[in-house]
Order: C-alpha cells, then sequence, then structure tokens
C-alpha cells in the first residue's frame, strides 16, 4: 500500500509503447497464434533464457525472429532482475519491449515484479498467457484438477543449505489428501538439471532428517519429463522403483506429481493403466512450420 | 653410535612417565632462545657438542639461518640424568617474533614448564611479559634463565655485587608478573626462588650455567666466572664449560621443577579441556593413562616433502601406535595412523607406539589441522575437543602475490595451502574480480618469510606487489532501518546496525563469547558484562571471524527459518569487504526487524537472498559515520638517554605516541610507544640510524584504532584506486532499492 503512493503522474507515459510480457507455452505445439503474433509485431525482444527450456528449442526460435530482423537477444538473471528493471521499462517508453519466456510469464516464474514497477513508472503493461508445466502436468497426470494443493520446488542443496521446507508442503498436501506438484531444480545457465531419482533420494533424506514419513517406498510418483519435446515421457514408478532404478531419465526438464494418498477410484485406475500403457503427447509442429506461419502472419501485417 | 642407543634410552624412558617432562623456552626476540636449545642439543648428544656454538641445529631452515631466528616450533626429546636417574625431556622451541606469536600460544599447550630466557642487558622486555602471561594462562610453570651474563662482564665492565643486583632486579620483576597473572593456587608455589634453584644464570654462546644449588655444590661463583672472562683465557673457559655445563643447570631445574606429565595434567586439563572430568576419558586424561582412551592434541602441521603433512602434538591419554584407525573430532573424519615418530633434534625417528604424555609427531592425519583433537574412534561422539585455541593477533599486511612462470600457478596455490594449514596466521584469499591471490600475514617480516619459504622449499619464484596495510571498516554511529529488496524483489529484509560496544568486542576477541556456545550462557555473559538486553542478546545467529554480530529481532516471519542459513552466509560475505573500501567490516551488530520471505525455495536462494543482505547493510553504514580502523603497534625500545631525543622525533615523524617513558640502570631508557603499522615500514632502519645501532626494540600488535578524520578520504581513495574502484566510496542511495 505503502508504495502505490508514490506513483508520480508526471511519470505517465504518452507514447503508446508497453511493455509486453509474451508466454511461448512449452513447445512450438504449444505456442499460441496470437503470441506469434505479438513476436512479429514487436521490434525488441528480449527472451528470457534461465527460468526453463523450450522446445525444440529457444535458439532455433530466435533464429527465425533474427532472419526477420528482428532486434531478439537471450537474456540471462541479472537483465531482468534488479537494477535492469529500471533499464527495460526506460526503453519501453521508447518502443514496445517483449519479454518472452516459456511457459507462462507469470506461473512458477517471478517475472511479476515487472510488471509492478512498470505499473509504478506509468508504463503500460500487457501480458499474454500461455500453457505452463502446471497446467500440462494437471493435463497429463490422470488426476483431477480439483484435488491439487500448493506446489513446490525442491531445491538442489547449495553451500551447505538444505531448503526442508518441500517436505513440509508435501506432507501438508497429503495430509488434506491433495496432489503435489514438485518442479524440479534447475539451473538453465549451469546447465544443470535435478534428475528424478536424484529428487527421490533428497526428499528420502529429508523426510529422515527431519524424523518424518511423508512418503513410502510404495507411493506411486507420476514423472513428466521434457513434455513438449520428441523425447517427452509420462510415467509412474514407485518410490524404490525411482530410487533402485537405472538413472534413464536423460531428457530434461522433469517435474514430479505425488499424488494423494488416498485416490479416487478414477485417477487410482488410470494411475495403473499409465505404468502398462502409454500416454501420448508427441510433437507434430516443426520450426519450419512456426516459419511458415510466421511468413503468412508477417504478410497480413506488412 | 651414540645417536641410536639413545633413542633406545628414550623409548623405555619414555614408558614410565615420571621420568618424562615437557617443556619450552620462551623469551623476547634474541634474548638466546635459539641459542640455548642449542645448547641442551648438543649435550643430549643428538649433534656433536662441538658444533653447537654456531651451527644453531633448531634452526635448520636456511631462512632462518640467514636470519637467525626461529620461524617454526621443532620439538626435540633430550636425555638426561639427575640424582642417577635417567630422564627424557620433549622441548618446544617457540617462535619469539612476535610476528607469530599464535604459535606460541598453541604450543603452550604442549609443555607443563617453560624456561622464560632474559637477556641480562636488555632485562624483562614485551615479549617475555606477553608469552609469560600466555604460560601462566595455560597453567605452564615458568622457571627463568639469565641469559648472556658474558655480556654484563665484558661490554658492561660490572662487578660481582653489581651483577648480583642486576639478577635481583630481574627476577623481582618476573615475580610481580608472577604474582600478577599467576592463578591464587599457584602463585606461592611458582614464585621464582633462587635459593631452592629456581633460577638459572650463564651464557648460552658458551654454555655454562650456574644456579645456587650447583653453586654450592661445585664450589664455583660469580667471582670466578668474572675472572675467567677478565682474563680471556679459553683453556680457563673450557674448563668451566666442563664443570657447569648450562644444560646442567637448565636439565636439573627442570627436572625438579617442572611436573611430570601426570601431575601436570591433573591440575592442567580442567582448564585447558571443557569437558567433563568425571567421564571416562576425562579421568583418563587426569591420570595420563596409557591404557585409556587415545587423546592427541595437534599442535603443530608441517609439510615434509618426503612424508606428506606431519601432525605434530601431545597424547594426553591412552597410546599412539601406527597403524591404527582415530577420529578427528574438528575435522569430523576417521583417518588411519600411517606412521608414529618422536623428535631428535630436526629429525623424526619412527616408534611403534608413543604413551600418553610425550609429544609426538604422525604421519597420515593430513586432514588436521592445528588444534585438532585426535580420539579412539569409539569416543568419536562423546569427545569435547579441546578449547579453540585463542589467538591474539590479527593479520594485518596483504600482498598479492603471482608465480614468476605462470605455468607454476597450480603449485603456487598448493604450496600456500600447505603453508596455510602449518601457519594459521597465513591467510590466502583469491581476489574475486581480478583472480590474483592474496596473501595476510601478522607483520611485514612474516610475509618476506613466507616467500623465502616459498623459494627454498618449493623451488617457486613469484612476483609480489608491495605489502599493504589491512584496515577495517567500522561505524561510530546508530543507524536507521533499511529496506533490502531480493532482484526479483519478493524477499524483503528490514535491517539497521550499530556499533558493537568495547566489552563485547573484548569478549569475542577473547573468545570468551563465541558463535558456537549455549546461547542461554552467551546472553548472560553478554548482559552482565557488555550490558546487552538478556532478550536481545538471546537472538544472535551468527559472530564472524571479524568480530561482527548478527542478531534476529523479528518475530512470526513465514519461511524466515528456511533462510535463515542463507542469510547468516549473506552476512558473513558482507563483512568480508566492506562499503567504504572494500576492507573487512569490524565491530559492529546487524539487527534484523523485519521480513518478507517468498513462498517457494526456487525463489529464495543465495542470488536472491544475498543482495536482499547486503545492500541494506552498506546503506546503513554508510549512513553511520563510517570510519576506518589502522592496526595499531607497540613499540618498546631501550636506548640510552642521549638518543632519546633521536628517537622520540622519529616517532613522532610517524604519528607515533609515546605512552611511558622508565629509566633503568646504566642511563638506559625504555620508551614505550604505539605506531600504526602503516607508518611502520623500514621503521628499523630508522630507528638504527637514529641511535647509531645502540636502540633494542620489540614490537607487538596492540589493537585497531580509527584513522584520524583528516586522513581518513584520503586512505579511502587510496584504497579503492590499488582495489580497481572509482575512487569516490559509494553513497547509501547507491544500496536502496528503487
Ligand atoms: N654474548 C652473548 N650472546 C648471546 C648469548 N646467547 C645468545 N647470544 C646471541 O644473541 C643473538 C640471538 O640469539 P638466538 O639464540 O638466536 O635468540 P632467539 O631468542 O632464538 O631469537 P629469535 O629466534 O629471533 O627470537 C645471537 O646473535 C646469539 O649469538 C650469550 O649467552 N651471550
Ligand atoms: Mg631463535
Amino acid at each position: 500500500m505503502k508504495e502505490l503512493r508514490n506513483i508520480s503522474p508526471r511519470r505517465v507515459c504518452l507514447a503508446d509503447s508497453m511493455l509486453k510480457l509474451i508466454g511461448l507455452g512449452l513447445s512450438a505445439d504449444l505456442i499460441t497464434l496470437r503470441s506469434l503474433l505479438e513476436l512479429m509485431k514487436c521490434k525488441r525482444i528480449l527472451i528470457d533464457s534461465y527460468t526453463s527450456m523450450w522446445f525444440p528449442s529457444l535458439d532455433s526460435l530466435i533464429d527465425i525472429l533474427r532472419k526477420l530482423s528482428k532486434h531478439c537477444v537471450k537474456v540471462y538473471r541479472e537483465s531482468l532482475e534488479g537494477k535492469a528493471i529500471n533499464e527495460i521499462i526506460a526503453m519501453s517508453r521508447e518502443e514496445d519491449v517483449c519479454i518472452a519466456v516459456a511457459g507462462d510469464p507469470l506461473i512458477a516464474t517471478t517475472h511479476s515484479s515487472l510488471i509492478v514497477e512498470a505499473f509504478k513508472q506509468g508504463v503500460e503493461v500487457e501480458v499474454i498467457p500461455s500453457t505452463s508445466i502446471l497446467s500440462i502436468a494437471i493435463s497429463l497426470s490422470c488426476l483431477q484438477a480439483y484435488r491439487f494443493g500448493k506446489c513446490v520446488t525442491l531445491v538442489k542443496p547449495r553451500n551447505g543449505i538444505v531448503f526442508e521446507y518441500p517436505i513440509y508442503v508435501i506432507e501438508e498436501n497429503r495430509n488434506r489428501n491433495l496432489h503435489t506438484i514438485l518442479l524440479l531444480d534447475l539451473d538453465v545457465a549451469q546447465g544443470y538439471y535435478m534428475t528424478p531419482k536424484e529428487a527421490a533420494n533428497l526428499l528420502v533424506k529429508l523426510q529422515e532428517r527431519l524424523g518424518k514419513r511423508v512418503l513410502d517406498y510404495d507411493d506411486y510418483l507420476i514423472i513428466l519429463g521434457a513434455i513438449g519435446s520428441e523425447y517427452g515421457s509420462i510415467q509412474v514408478l514407485k518410490l524404490y522403483e525411482l530410487i533402485e532404478g537405472e538413472e534413464r531419465y536423460n531428457t530434461p526438464p522433469y517435474t514430479l506429481i505425488i499424488p494423494a494418498k488416498k485416490l479416487h477410484p478414477m485417477e487410482e485406475e488410470c494411475i495403473e493403466m499409465l505404468r502398462l500403457r502409454k500416454l501420448y503427447f508427441r510433437p507434430r509442429i516443426s520450426m519450419t512450420d512456426i516459419y511458415k506461419v510466421i511468413r503468412v502472419l508477417s504478410s497480413d501485417y506488412e | 653410535m651414540r645417536y641410536v642407543k639413545t633413542v633406545e634410552q628414550v623409548l623405555k624412558i619414555m614408558s614410565n612417565i615420571e621420568q618424562i617432562r615437557n617443556i619450552g623456552i620462551i623469551a623476547h626476540v634474541d634474548h638466546g632462545k635459539t641459542t640455548t636449545t642449542d645448547s641442551l642439543l648438543a649435550a643430549a648428544g643428538l649433534i656433536s657438542p662441538r658444533l653447537a656454538g654456531e651451527l644453531l641445529a633448531l634452526d635448520y631452515l636456511d631462512v632462518e639461518q640467514r636470519r637467525g631466528i626461529t620461524v617454526k616450533s621443532a620439538n626435540i626429546s633430550l636425555y638426561h640424568e639427575y640424582e642417577g636417574k635417567p630422564y627424557v625431556i620433549n622441548l618446544v622451541d617457540t617462535p619469539g617474533h612476535v610476528d607469530f606469536s599464535g604459535k606460541v600460544t598453541r604450543s603452550l599447550r604442549m609443555m607443563d614448564g617453560a624456561i622464560v630466557v632474559v637477556d641480562a642487558v636488555e632485562g624483562v622486555m614485551t615479549q617475555t611479559e606477553t608469552v609469560l602471561r600466555q604460560a601462566l594462562e595455560e597453567r605452564v610453570r615458568p622457571l627463568l634463565y639469565i641469559n648472556k651474563i658474558d655480556r654484563l662482564i665484558k661490554e658492561l665492565k660490572m662487578s660481582a655485587e653489581e651483577i648480583k643486583q642486576r639478577f635481583i632486579e630481574i627476577i623481582k620483576e618476573v615475580n610481580s608478573l608472577i604474582e600478577m597473572y599467576a592463578e591464587p593456587e599457584f602463585k606461592r608455589k611458582w614464585l621464582l626462588d633462587p635459593k631452592q634453584g629456581m633460577v638459572a644464570f650463564g651464557s648460552a654462546k658458551d654454555r655454562i650455567g650456574l644456579t645456587v644449588p650447583m653453586s654450592l655444590k661445585k664450589g664455583v661463583k660469580i667471582d670466578d666466572i668474572i675472572e675467567v672472562y677478565r682474563s680471556g683465557d679459553k683453556e680457563a673457559l673450557e674448563e668451566l664449560r666442563r664443570k657447569i655445563p648450562l644444560h646442567e643447570a637448565l636439565l636439573d631445574m627442570v627436572v625438579k621443577f617442572v611436573p611430570n606429565p601426570r601431575e601436570a595434567q591433573r591440575y592442567r586439563i580442567p582448564r585447558i579441556w571443557r569437558g567433563d572430568i568425571n567421564s571416562e576419558i576425562g579421568r583418563a586424561m587426569l591420570e595420563a593413562d596409557p591404557n585409556g582412551p587415545l587423546v592427541f592434541f595437534v599442535c603443530d602441521m608441517r609439510w615434509d616433502p618426503h612424508a606428506g603433512f606431519v601432525a605434530t602434538g601431545r597424547v594426553f591419554s591412552g597410546t599412539l601406535r601406527g597403524g591404527e584407525e582415530v577420529y578427528l573430532i574438528n575435522a569430523r573424519a576417521p583417518q588411519k595412523v600411517l606412521q608414529v615418530s618422536l623428535y631428535m633434534g630436526p629429525y623424526r625417528e619412527v616408534v611403534d607406539a608413543i604413551p600418553a604424555g610425550n609429544v609426538a609427531a604422525v604421519l597420515g592425519l593430513d586432514m588436521a589441522r592445528a588444534g585438532e583433537t585426535v580420539v579412539t574412534t569409539k569416543f568419536k561422539d562423546v569427545m569435547v575437543p579441546f578449547e579453540k585455541l585463542r589467538y591474539v593477533a590479527e593479520p594485518v599486511v596483504t600482498m598479492a602475490i603471482e608465480p614468476k612462470k605462470t605455468t607454476d600457478l597450480t603449485k603456487l596455490i598448493d604450496a600456500l595451502k600447505k603453508m596455510s594449514i602449518e601457519d594459521p596466521n597465513i591467510i590466502v584469499r583469491i581476489n574475486e574480480e581480478t583472480g590474483e591471490y592474496l596473501i595476510s600475514g601478522m607483520g611485514h617480516l612474516h610475509l618476506e618469510i613466507v616467500l623465502t619459504l616459498l623459494k627454498e622449499r618449493f623451488g617457486l619464484e613469484v612476483e609480489t606487489t608491495p605489502p599493504v596495510v589491512v584496515y577495517r571498516e567500522t561505524v561510530r554511529e546508530k543507524s536507521k532501518i533499511f529496506e533490502g529488496k531480493s532482484p526479483n524483489k519478493h524477499n524483503k529484509l528490514y535491517i539497521s546496525i550499530e556499533p558493537l560496544n568495547e566489552d563485547t568486542i573484548r569478549l569475542i576477541q577473547q573468545g570468551i563469547v563465541t558463535e558456537d556456545m549455549d546461547p542461554y550462557k552467551r546472553a548472560r555473559i553478554l548482559r552482565d558484562e557488555a550490558g546487552w538486553e538478556y532478550d536481545e542478546a538471546k537472538r544472535i545467529w551468527a559472530i564472524d571471524e571479524n568480530i561482527n554480530v548478527f542478531v534476529d529481532m523479528t518475530s512470526g516471519v513465514q519461511h524466515l527459518k528456511e533462510v535463515k542459513d542463507t542469510i547468516i552466509q549473506g552476512f558473513r560475505l558482507a563483512m568480508r569487504e566492506g562499503p567504504l573500501a572494500a576492507e573487512p567490516v569490524r565491530g559492529i551488530k546487524v539487527i534484523l526487524h523485519d521480513a518478507i520471505i517468498h513462498e517457494d525455495p526456487a525463489h529464495r536462494g543465495p542470488a536472491q537472498i544475498f543482495p536482499a543482505v547486503r545492500n541494506p547493510i552498506y546503506a546503513a553504514m554508510l549512513s553511520s559515520r563510517p570510519t576506518l580502523l589502522e592496526p595499531i603497534q607497540k613499540l618498546e625500545i631501550k636506548v640510552p638517554l642521549d638518543y632519546m631525543g633521536n628517537i622520540t622525533a622519529v616517532l613522532a615523524r610517524r604519528r607515533g605516541r609515546i605512552l611511558n617513558v622508565v629509566h633503568l640502570v646504566g642511563n638506559i631508557v625504555k620508551i614505550i610507544a604505539e605506531i600504526p603499522v602503516a607508518e611502520s615500514f623500514d621503521l628499523a632502519n630508522e630507528l638504527r640510524s637514529a641511535s647509531a645501532g645502540r636502540a633494542f626494540w620489540g614490537t607487538e600488535f596492540s589493537r585497531w584504532a580509527p584513522v584520524p578524520d583528516s586522513m581518513l578520504m584520503d586512505i579511502v581513495r587510496k584504497i579503492r584506486q590499488r582495489k580497481g574502484l572509482k575512487p569516490e566510496p559509494p553513497k547509501p542511495e547507491d544500496f536502496m532499492p528503487l
């Protein structure tokens, strides 16, 4: 509340340029026409390349945009946070600035600070939502959308600091008989992606450390890997199978779903079938297709 | 031949605790420790007596031979017969130069008695007092050896009466220090009584020495010694040396007055170990029981190119055997003892086992650091480690270092790592921006020696920047509360700072208040002795190495517990380089008043939290009359009265301050002064020329003091420029969020 008072009326922008946050979805198959259209119109595009991955690859998308002589740069955390926010906002007074983000720009990422700051400085903002891992995980999980609890990221211990919080979240959800989406830590810049097996071991270690019994070795886990890519996979394993099994998962990023303790009969059946049968979500749109679409769109707009 | 035999004899005697003594020799710089040690070594038959005079066997590193000072504590085992009984005396040579006083403290743990060497001409000096005080604090029993009496005769031409008078003065002075620093229950017993033979006098150079009982027994008087020196008769001196050898005077004294390890451990363990003395381990240590659980205290780590790391220390209980699995309490790791040996001069002799009460050298414990406690694995969970060693000195001089050949970089890093393990007063850091390696030490001489050692031990030629004095940043006012935001703005910390009071700084510096102690006990001490509110003192989260305290005054902040460790790390990082000149921060209290923390761990990692901790601290510091503290040295100079004017002029030119001037015998004055380390480059040469070489002096780290305001900005700019920062320091606004 305090901060709202800081808005200075003089700062209201008269030009019609704005700041746009554009969701790219998870992959070429999931990007919306509207997002493509925005990318076409925008001269200055910043592509967030640290919060998640995009399939087949962000670089191929950038190539296409550059072919169309867009000013398009890949940016890291420093360029979208802290003091850099002011620069972006200053830029967007001059001309439209589009920040393109894999997934949905405001889900599971922290770009809301950009919006708040832009509001404060009187810059107009438009958000183009898109599919995020949260919605996709739910659609592909066999579980009922009504029964998901809090989601949480499982973070790799660094510098001796161990985040125990995820165990509490899972515990709380399970106590209330809700499912949990567990995002696994990734660091795109460092090329680090937590694997499901690593996650399983970490969860077991955490609960032992806390003297809890949140997960049993017999509990099911739903493992989503590289959704939207041609290697995308959906698997159901018991905790012990994951821990004892081979590290087969080499297509990051990963997401785990920890089902509620007591499942609805339909959920249960579906999960058990998933152990035997495959649920498909195969990519069909190639970058060439995207290129063609963009060409068509742009010819209409020029 | 005698050498081999002695090893056997030594081992046999070592198993009988009544026939062991652990001692050290402590003294002001140049008063003759090494020469004394060497004559003891010669008499114990480890090197030939003929060589002893010149070849300073203990100063075995070339560098020391050239400089004539002892850098490393070496340990040797000596053999002595007293009243027909053989004894093994473990002798620790301690360095006298102030720059290494951390080592003195450490080696005091090894010894039950100390021979305090005092130069008869110079008398009791700063370092004599410092080390004697430290020895008494560790319950090490002092004995006195007045050295260089030949100089009283040859140089000062004193009469027998004057010499006795001089002895009485020195004994009085030492006794008044014992009176002042010893605990009541030891005072009476430990005051030096020359009649009983607790004081020896002699000449280490000529290897003669005498005590009152020895004088009576052998019928040699001071007049006889004066006669020999006056005559200049070489044969008479040789004769005297046979009659009253220094080692006999000293070792008789040691055997008679230094308690054996069992006797000593009975009253020393409760002082130097904080565990339960009624536990199994406690009882075994009190009794120095060779059949009890193993407790080995590591006092020294040294890199030997042929053997790897050698851990030297004292077996307080049990028996140290080669091949045994042991546990390192501080390193929290099991390791295997590969080899056990005892010291013979500079050499180690491999043996099968060394029982409680003795000093031993061990191979295989390369994870140990000086101060480590090693125990039988079975006791790893119940063993309380020895107190953390308290260092009185802090590194004050730094330089950047790089190899002449770039290909030597890894070798250099490795060598520096080894040296800082051996000598914890050497601190090696990397400058993250420039990638330069920085080494810090206790003074100019200390760093010079590091360089020489690099060359001689590791064959490394290096380039260095000129040594620079390390400053500290602090503040003089309490700040208001500042907001710190993480880059993603989802985390906010509300922080203020204020200067710590003198009492708090002292309590932390003396190791009375530490980070890992019981928080309630800590809170009580801070309340009773430093005026803290109990409730605030109870909420201390961290105390960093440069004496800064982090206090959590929040209540009910969600997820705060989860980021506690990250916040503490951020605090420590911020304290390493302050905002003014990127120098370490000292003496501030950082208070966290409130916080907002993001729900998900992915959005509150170090990259987010560190800036949210650092920025408000920096903004607060810059708005609270920040200043620099500079290291101040204490200087004690003895000089003939005629030169006093010259000397005071030199000091005045260098911002020195005279604290006290005392007239001594023979028209000599003792000047006690303070001088900033920054002003003491090349001071030695200037003092020498100002006194025609007649001044003696000693220096010692004294304290940190604010630089004069008139010089502050100038120094800040110079430091910043040197570090490649823009010369003007930042403003509080630079660390405030948008
Ligand atoms: N005249 C005379 N000189 C002595 C005597 N004992 C030692 N010296 C000299 O005093 C100087 C210092 O002696 P060291 O034995 O190196 O003194 P130290 O206490 O070990 O010195 P540091 O290791 O530098 O602290 C040397 O030049 C010795 O030759 C003595 O009995 N008489
Ligand atoms: Mg010496």
